[in-house]
C-alpha cells in the first residue's frame, strides 16, 4: 500500500483537485470528518501539518506527498522531487516597510545584523548567507507582517500570493528570493519500490501541464 | 556522566550487542574474502582530505585543532581516509588491495537528522580491474546482508558514466545543472532546466527518458530502446547479469539517473535498502577518478553500510542461545567449568551467583534468556517451552543440530 501524505489546510483542497485530474481515487477524503488517515482503493493518506510534510517523507512514514518548494527547502529532507505540479505558484519574498527598502538600496555592508522575522529561519539564513550578510533571524510561527510594524524586526521573508496582506499592512517586496509551486515528492526508498506507480505520475503531471499550455 | 553531546548516542545491552554481532560477522566474512581489517585514525588533517571533499560535506566537518596545533577535523568519509593511506602506504606491486572495516565517521547535522556519528561497515577493494571485482564486493556484501537477517534488501545499481554520457551532449554549463539537479534529487529541477534550455529534439529524448529509466531489469531492454546506440551500457549490463547469475536477481533494481553525493564516483554505483528499515541502508560503487588524484592509476571499487540500520531488524533475536548458568552451592570451579564448554561451543552465558534459585530463573526470565542451567542437578531448562533437559544430552543433541 502506497502511503500518501496530504498537507492540510488551505493547500489540501488543491492537491484533491490535483488528485482528481490525475485520476488517482480520492472521494473519501473529501468525506474524512476529522480523521487524519484515510485509506482508499491501495492508498493509506494522511493528512498532516503542511511543515512538517517532508519529515514525513524523509523518515519513510509516508512513500510520496504534495509539498510546497518553500517547504522542502527549509526542511532540508534527504527527498526526492518527483515533478514541479506548476500549482500553488506563489514567491517567496524579503519584504518590510519603506525603511527596509531605503536599507536595501544602501551599500551591502549596512545589511549585516538585518533583523528578519519569518517562518523559514533555514532559508532566511542560507539567503542571506549566500550575499555575505548575517541576519539576526526572529523565528515566528504566524502573523508574520505584525514584526516589522511593532519594530520586533526589520523586515520578513515570507510567502506572498497577490501582495495584498502586505499592502494592507504597509509593507513592500524588496527582494524576491524564489519561485514556490507545490511538488509531488517520495521517499528515495519508495521511488525504487514503487516506480511503476510514481512514474506514472510525472507523466500524468506532463500531460496536465501540456493541456493548461493548449 | 549523565548527559552526552547532541547528537552523540551511547548503546548498551541488547542494541549495543546486536551493533557488535553485526560488525563481528561482518569482519569475519570479508577476512574470509582475503579483506585486511583497517583501523584509521579519528582525525584527520584538513590539508589532506579538504580538496577531495565535495562542498556539501565541507559545510559539515567536524573542525578542531589538535593540542599540536594543527587544523584538523573528526574523519567526514573512511573511504578517503583508506585511498589516502594506501596511495601512501602502498607499493604499485602491493597491489591489488583488499581492506575492510567498522568504524565511526563524524559529519554535521543534516536536517531533519540529528545525529553526529554514524557507525560504519565498508570495505574497498582497489587496483584489481575489471567488472570481476564489482560483482566479488557486491555479493559479498549481499552475503553479509544475508547473514544479518537482510535477505531481502535491494540493490539499486546505476553508473554515472552513462549520466555523464547522457549530459556530455548539452552545453557544458547546462549539463553541470542537470547533473547537480539529479545529485538533489531533484527531477522537477531537472526538467524544469530542459524546459528553460532548449535542447535539439534529437538529443532531448534520452535527457527526458534518462531519470525514468527506473525499475526492474528489464528497464535494461528499454534503456537500450530509448538511449542512443554509443551509450556504454557494458558495464551496467554486465554487472546485472552477472549478479543475477549468482541468484540475486530478484533483490537488484536499476536507476539509470541515480547518483550519490559523494562526488568521487565514476562508473557502475549502488545503493542498498531493506524492506525492514525506512531509510538506506548505504551504497557505493566505483571511483577510479578518486584513486587518479591520490596518484594511483587503476580501478577502485567500495561500498559502506550504516551499522544501525543493519542492525535495527535483528535485535528481538540476541537472546535466543543465551544460557544463564545458576552456580546455587557448587564450587565455582564447577560452574566456570561448564560455562567455558557452552562458550566454547557459541552459546551466550552468564552466571548467576545467587543462593536463591527463583532469583536466578527470574532475572533469566527479565533478561529474555532461552536457557537457564542448574549446576548442581546438571539440568537445562528451556524457559520459552517449559521443558527440561539433562545437561550432556543436550549437548549432545545441539552439537548434532549444528
Amino acid at each position: 500500500m502506497l502511503t500518501f501524505a496530504l498537507p492540510k489546510g488551505r493547500m489540501l483542497k488543491t492537491c484533491i483537485k490535483l488528485l482528481k485530474e490525475m485520476n488517482i481515487p480520492c472521494v473519501n477524503i473529501e468525506n474524512r470528518g476529522r480523521a487524519l488517515v484515510i485509506e482508499e482503493e491501495g492508498i493509506r493518506y494522511i493528512l498532516v501539518k503542511p511543515m512538517d510534510v517532508p519529515t514525513y517523507v524523509h523518515h519513510g512514514a509516508a512513500d510520496v506527498a504534495f509539498a510546497g518548494s518553500d517547504v522542502i527547502w527549509e526542511s532540508g529532507a534527504s527527498l526526492v522531487e518527483i515533478t514541479d505540479t506548476q500549482e500553488g505558484l506563489c514567491r517567496l519574498v524579503i519584504a518590510g516597510p519603506q525603511s527596509l527598502v531605503n536599507l536595501f538600496l544602501k551599500h551591502k555592508s549596512s545589511l549585516m545584523g538585518i533583523r528578519i522575522a519569518t517562518k523559514y529561519p533555514n532559508i532566511t539564513k542560507q539567503y542571506f548567507s549566500s550575499m555575505g550578510i548575517q541576519p539576526e533571524v526572529i523565528p515566528l510561527k504566524g502573523s508574520i507582517e505584525l514584526a516589522p510594524l511593532l519594530g520586533l524586526s526589520d523586515g520578513i521573508l515570507d510567502i506572498v500570493q497577490t501582495g495584498e496582506t502586505l499592502r494592507a499592512n504597509g509593507l513592500q517586496v524588496v527582494e524576491e528570493v524564489t519561485q514556490v509551486s507545490l511538488r509531488i515528492i517520495a521517499n528515495n526508498k519508495s521511488v525504487h519500490e514503487h516506480w511503476d506507480k510514481l512514474g506514472r505520475f510525472l507523466e500524468k503531471i506532463r500531460i496536465l501541464k501540456e493541456r493548461k499550455r493548449l | 556522566m549523565t548527559k552526552i553531546p547532541s547528537g552523540c548516542r551511547i548503546y548498551s545491552g541488547p542494541k549495543a550487542a546486536s551493533i557488535e554481532a553485526a560488525r563481528n560477522t561482518f569482519l569475519k566474512v570479508f577476512s574470509a574474502f582475503g579483506y585486511k581489517v583497517f583501523c584509521p585514525s579519528t582525525i584527520q588533517l584538513l590539508s589532506s582530505c579538504w580538496s577531495k571533499l565535495p562542498p556539501s560535506i565541507r559545510e559539515k566537518l567536524i573542525v578542531l585543532n589538535t593540542p599540536y596545533g594543527e587544523a584538523a577535523c573528526l574523519r567526514p568519509d573512511l573511504t578517503l581516509t583508506a585511498v589516502s593511506y594506501i596511495s601512501s602506504h602502498y607499493a604499485p606491486q602491493e597491489r591489488p588491495l583488499r581492506i575492510c572495516y567498522a568504524d565511526k565517521i563524524f559529519l554535521g547535522p543534516e536536517e531533519p537528522e540529528t545525529n553526529l556519528e554514524h557507525l560504519q561497515l565498508g570495505a574497498e577493494l582497489i587496483g584489481w580491474d575489471g567488472n570481476g571485482a564489482d560483482i566479488e564486493i557486491i555479493s559479498i556484501m549481499l552475503k553479509v546482508l544475508d547473514l544479518l537477517g537482510h535477505n531481502d534488501a535491494q540493490v539499486v545499481i546505476g553508473d554515472t558514466n552513462i549520466i555523464d554520457f547522457i549530459l556530455k551532449k548539452t552545453a557544458p554549463d547546462i549539463a553541470q545543472s542537470l547533473r547537480n539537479a539529479l545529485l538533489r534529487q531533484s527531477l522537477a529541477e531537472y526538467y524544469s532546466i530542459l524546459e528553460r534550455h532548449p535542447v535539439p529534439q534529437l538529443k532531448l529524448s534520452p535527457l527526458l527518458a534518462l531519470p525514468t529509466l527506473k525499475g526492474e531489469t528489464t528497464i535494461l531492454e528499454k534503456a537500450e530502446r530509448l538511449l542512443p546506440k554509443e551509450t556504454p551500457l557494458e558495464d551496467i549490463k554486465y554487472v546485472i547479469s552477472s549478479l543475477e547469475k549468482l541468484g540475486y536477481a530478484k533483490r537488484i533494481v536499476v536507476d539509470f539517473a541515480l547518483s550519490r553525493r559523494l562526488n568521487y564516483y565514476s562508473g557502475p554505483i549502488f545503493e542498498v535498502y531493506s524492506p525492514r528499515s525506512r531509510k538506506l541502508l548505504g551504497g557505493g560503487g566505483r571511483y577510479d577518478a578518486l584513486l587518479t588524484s591520490y596518484g594511483i592509476i587503476g580501478q577502485a571499487i567500495g561500498f559502506a553500510l550504516d551499522l544501525e540500520g543493519i542492525t535495527q531488524a535483528k535485535e528481538s533475536n540476541t537472546t535466543s542461545n543465551w544460557v544463564m548458568i545458576w552456580a546455587g552451592k557448587a564450587s565455582p570451579k564447577n560452574a566456570m567449568e561448564k560455562a567455558n564448554i557452552l562458550a566454547d561451543r557459541g552459546f551466550h552465558v552468564e552466571l548467576s551467583w545467587t543462593n536463591n534459585r527463583q532469583q536466578s530463573i527470574d532475572l533469566a526470565k527479565r533478561r529474555k534468556f532461552r536457557w537457564w542451567l542448574s549446576i548442581s542437578l546438571n539440568k537445562i531448562y528451556d524457559l520459552g517451552n517449559a521443558c527440561e533437559y539433562d545437561l550432556a544430552e543436550w549437548l549432545e543433541k545441539e552439537e548434532r543440530k549444528c
